[in-house]
Formats: structure tokens, sequence, C-alpha cells
């Protein structure tokens, strides 16, 4: 196990670094661009431009978005950081098994003394140290921006550790449902189209959340709904519901992925 | 289901795998014996990939059994692989890793079979600690196919299955690599060869099954095999010499001309010379049959088989 586990780190380091790396500018650039609208709030009418659904999905309604909490809140969320985030899950757990399996690694792999178990606990560990670094990178590029560019945030590391710790679990949460799309697709590719398609309607089910109470359910039936950086900010405490909810998510994730790859057949 | 005979090397009784409508395999039974040079011949998607990976747990069988080192394969036990080694067809390896690197812990993976022939393989296949410190990729096909063997290989395997070993090699290695698997079987190391070329598999292995269109037509020992199968007859006559008609069993003329007779004969040959005019005969070569004569022979039959079925 421990073998296999520092093959597969040794091969997604680069992944994890870029993710991580990127995570740390997009979280500088953050703290810049808000250091460069602070002492103009004209800005905030543009924020009333956006449609409604969105400035609740980014968390609106319970942050001053142009607050610095709120603005680094809402980091934690945005398009730009979703996409940053879950491209590296999602390009850790579709490496393998798909990756593995479509240029036929996977078949050197499997006639090794190597449980299949062994194989998707091991991108398990991969995906959530992956997940934890990626997050951890943009807490640390706010933490550098705040520094250099002088930003009232003193108490963000005790404001926003219940963030990172949120953060962390959906982006494990996506990857995990990723790598479970993965244990069924003959290679990468496919893997990686399944796993977006998947968060992408996971992403407009949490949109859709947003439209109205009528359908407000909608929020329970995807991760993104119990992902609300926002609303962690503005109460100063770890939402413990939806760190359950996200840990369900995840757990039936993980089964999904270990019967799938142990029932299929590896062409 | 436990292995009929736990003996052998490999065994399948009556193993079939269809793809859904589509054939893998269908009805193989195979028997490898422990130590035992065993080539598994057939043309390009006749089933032996199939086949293999089935006997890998790669795939499940559709129906029939299949036990290898008398473990049945559909009790997936990753322990068997301490004492298999497998190099398949096509591999591209962990491109982002050093060939080194990958040889290492792969070593690591099995820990009862330390890589005791490492070097000696590396020597064989041309594999230099230059090339090994690169990225795998940057490697060629060749090399990428080198560090498969060498992977398979390295721990000393009681059985070695290999599937197309020498496509991608250049001529010198290929030869250094058959010449290292006669080697090994003399050693009692069981090797499993599949493969589409048919002088390399007759220059290695002891027995061999020909398999076509996802069925075995035949399992046998190569000597047996050219045996039963016909010789290339060729006769060189005196000018002026006649030769009547030639209705000998076991005889089919292919050509024939006033000065040159050629034929194929199953069997002994004297039949045939006795019915020629003996006092104009200047010349009789009766080659024995090469693996690729047997091949085709039993590939014609099929397809006549599948014909006339059709």
């Amino acid at each position: 196990m421990i073998t296999y586990l520092a093959i597969c780190l040794r091969r997604s380091r680069l992944v994890v670094a870029i993710g991580a790396l990127a995570l740390v500018a997009v979280g500088v650039i953050f703290t810049a661009f808000f250091s460069s609208l602070r002492p103009d709030r004209n800005f905030a009418h543009l924020l009333d431009l956006l449609p409604k659904s969105f400035r609740a999905f980014l968390g609106g309604q319970y942050v001053d978005i142009f607050s610095a909490h709120g603005f680094l809140a809402v980091g934690y969320k945005h398009p730009l950081t979703l996409l940053v985030i879950v491209g590296t899950a999602i390009a850790i757990a579709s490496r393998t098994p798909a990756g593995d399996i479509g240029t036929r690694a996977m078949d050197l792999v499997l006639s090794h003394p190597v449980s299949r178990a062994t194989v998707i606990l091991s991108s398990l560990v991969v995906l959530w140290g992956g997940a934890a670094l990626a997050v951890g990178g943009l807490f640390l590029g706010h933490r550098v921006g705040i520094a250099l560019f002088g930003l009232d945030v003193d108490d963000y590391v005790t404001r926003f550790a219940p963030v990172w710790l949120h953060g962390w679990l959906f982006v494990g949460c996506v990857g995990t449902i990723a790598l479970a799309v993965s244990t069924r697709c003959a290679n990468r590719g496919r893997a990686v189209g399944w796993a977006a398609g998947l968060v992408g309607a996971f992403l407009l089910l949490d949109f859709g959340a947003q439209l109205g109470e009528p359908l407000a359910w909608l929020g329970y039936a995807t991760p993104f709904g119990y992902y609300e950086p926002a609303r962690i900010v503005a109460e100063r405490h770890v939402a413990w519901g939806d760190v359950v909810a996200l840990a369900v998510w995840s757990i039936v994730a993980a089964v999904a992925a270990f019967v799938g790859f142990a029932r299929r057949e590896v062409r | 289901m436990s292995s009929p005979n736990p003996a052998l090397a490999i065994e399948t009784i009556a193993l079939t795998k269809f793809y859904g409508a589509q054939r893998g395999c269908e009805d193989v039974g195979l028997v490898v014996e422990r130590g035992a040079r065993f080539g598994f011949l057939g043309p390009n998607g006749a089933g032996k990939t199939s086949t293999i990976r089935v006997l890998l747990s790669l795939l499940r069988p559709t129906s029939g059994g299949a036990w290898v080192l008398g473990r049945d394969v559909t009790r997936r036990d990753p322990a068997r692989f301490e004492r298999i080694g497998f190099a398949p067809a096509e591999a591209e390896l962990f491109p982002e890793l050093t060939g080194a690197w990958i040889l290492d812990r792969f070593a690591r993976l099995r820990r009862s079979s330390p890589p005791v022939l490492r070097d000696t393989l590396l020597d064989v296949l041309a594999l230099r600690p230059a090339d090994l410190a690169r990225r795998v990729g940057g490697y060629s096909t060749g090399m990428k196919r080198k560090l498969a063997l060498v992977l398979a290989l390295q721990h000393d395997p009681e059985l070695a299955i290999l599937d197309e070993p020498t496509s991608g090699l250049d001529p010198v290695v290929q030869r250094s690599l058959l010449d290292y698997l006669r080697d090994l079987g003399a050693r009692g190391r069981t090797v499993f060869f599949s493969s589409h070329n048919l002088p390399e598999v007759e220059s290695v292995c002891d027995r061999v099954a020909l398999v076509f269109d996802g069925r075995l037509v035949a399992q046998e020992s190569v000597d047996e095999l050219r045996a039963r199968s016909p010789r290339r007859v060729e006769v060189t006559l005196r000018d002026g010499a006649v030769v009547g008609d030639v209705h000998v069993p076991g005889v089919v003329v292919e050509t024939s001309t006033p000065t040159r007779f050629v034929a194929r004969v199953v069997g002994p040959i004297g039949a045939l010379v006795r019915a020629l005019p003996i006092d104009d005969v200047i010349d009789v070569v009766a080659a024995p049959p090469s693996l690729e004569d047997v091949f085709f022979d039993h590939y014609r039959g099929t397809e006549a088989a599948g014909s006339v079925g059709a």
C-alpha cells in the first residue's frame, strides 16, 4: 500500500503543486483587487447588476461583499476559484484509474501484488491531500495579500480556518465523486468529460436553488449546497450540519468508487 | 472452483469471453505445464489478448474456468503476482517518472521477490543507466517495451506471461531477448509467449497453441505439429521424363511441369518417391514444415471451414 501510494503521490505532485500555486495567485489577486476598490464604494452598485441568484450563490445574503471579510469569503466560492480547485480535483481523480486504464499502465499495476482496493485508497489519499493543499493555497494567498496590501483583517486565520475546513471537505467531496466516475471510464478524456459535466450539473442545481423558495430544495441535491463560505465567515463557526452532509456525500462516492472499480473489467 | 490439476502453470477449461455480442475467445482449453516454453499463436484479433487478460484477472470469463499456478483467476488474489510477471503488448508507462524510479518502486511492490535479474535484463535489452535516468515520457516505443519487459521479468517469476514481447524492439535486441527466454525456460521457468510472429515462437517454444477467430484449433508440441503438417516436396526431373498422374494418399500436387514437380505431403514421402520414374529423378528436396507452414495450413483449414459453414 505504502509503495503504491508513493508512486501515486509522486505522479500527482506536479498537478497538486500547480493547483496550489494557482490558488495562491488567486488569493493574492483577490486581496489586490479589494485593496484597489476599498477607498471607493461606488463600485457597490455593480453588485446590484448581478442576478440575485448569483449574489446568493456567492453568499451575498450573509456578508457585505464589499467588506474585507465578505470579499475574501466570496473568494472561496468565486467561479475562478471553483474552476481551479475543481479542475485540480478532477485532474487527480481522472488520472487513476481511468487514465491508467486508457494507457494500459493499469495492466502493469494490477499484474503486481496490488489490490484494486489499494488503487482506489491511494487515489483517495492523494486526492484529499491535494485538496487540503489546494485550498490551503488560497488561504496562504489571502494571507500573503493581506500582508502585502495592508488589509484590515487581523483575525483572518481564526475566522477563515473553518472556511478552509469546509473548502477542503467540499473539494475532497467533488474529487471523490470524480473518482467514482473515473472508475467507470475507459480513459482519462472520458473521465474528465463526465466528471466536469456532473460538477456542472451540481453547480446548476445550486444556482436553481437560489432562484426562489419553491426551488430551495435543489440545494440539498448538490454538494455546492453545503458549501457556504460567506455564512461561515458571518457566523464565525464551523457549520457542522454541512460538514456532516459533505462527509456523507464523500463516503457514498468513495464506496461507489471502491465497488465500481472492484466490479469493472479492465479492457 | 479449484484447479483440476494444480501442478500446471496454466489451465483453462472451455474458457469463453464475450464483450456483449462480440467474441473475445470461445471454448479455449489450454494446458501449460510448469517449466514449458509455450507459444500462443494467432493473427491479430484472434483472441490471444482476451485470453491473457482473463488469466490476469483483468477480465471475468463469461463461462468456463481458468487457473494460473493452481489458483482460480476469478478469485482475485494479488499475492499470486509475487510469482508471475506480465508484459503487455502495449503500455504507456507513467511519463512523469524516470525509468529507474519506476523499476525500483515496482520492484518494492513485490516484497518477497527481489529484482535479482534486473541487471542481467538491462544488459540483455541494452537499457543503459543514462536511459533509465530519463523520464519515460521521452522514451521511444522500443524503450517503453524494454522497460515493461524488465518490470515483468526482474523478479525471476515462476511464470512469465509475455504479450507480443518483441514488437517494437530492434532485431539485435529481439534476438538477445529470445535467447534469454530460452534460457529462462531451461532454468525451469514457465514462459507463456503470445505472438503472431511465427519464427520467433518457433525459436523459443517447445509447445504451441494456435488460435483463430477466438477458438483454439491446435495445441501440441512444435515437433508433433510439424509431423502432422504437410511438407513441401520439390522433385526435379531430367528433360524428356514422363510423369503420369500421381495418385498417392497424403500427397497433393501443387504444380507439375515436365521437369519440375511440387507436392504437399503428409507423412513419409516414400510412397511419392516410388510413384515417380526413379531413373529420371535428378533431385528431391523435402523441407521439414516450418511453423509458418503449419500456421497457414491451419489458417486455410479454418477459413475453409468457416466459409463452408457460412
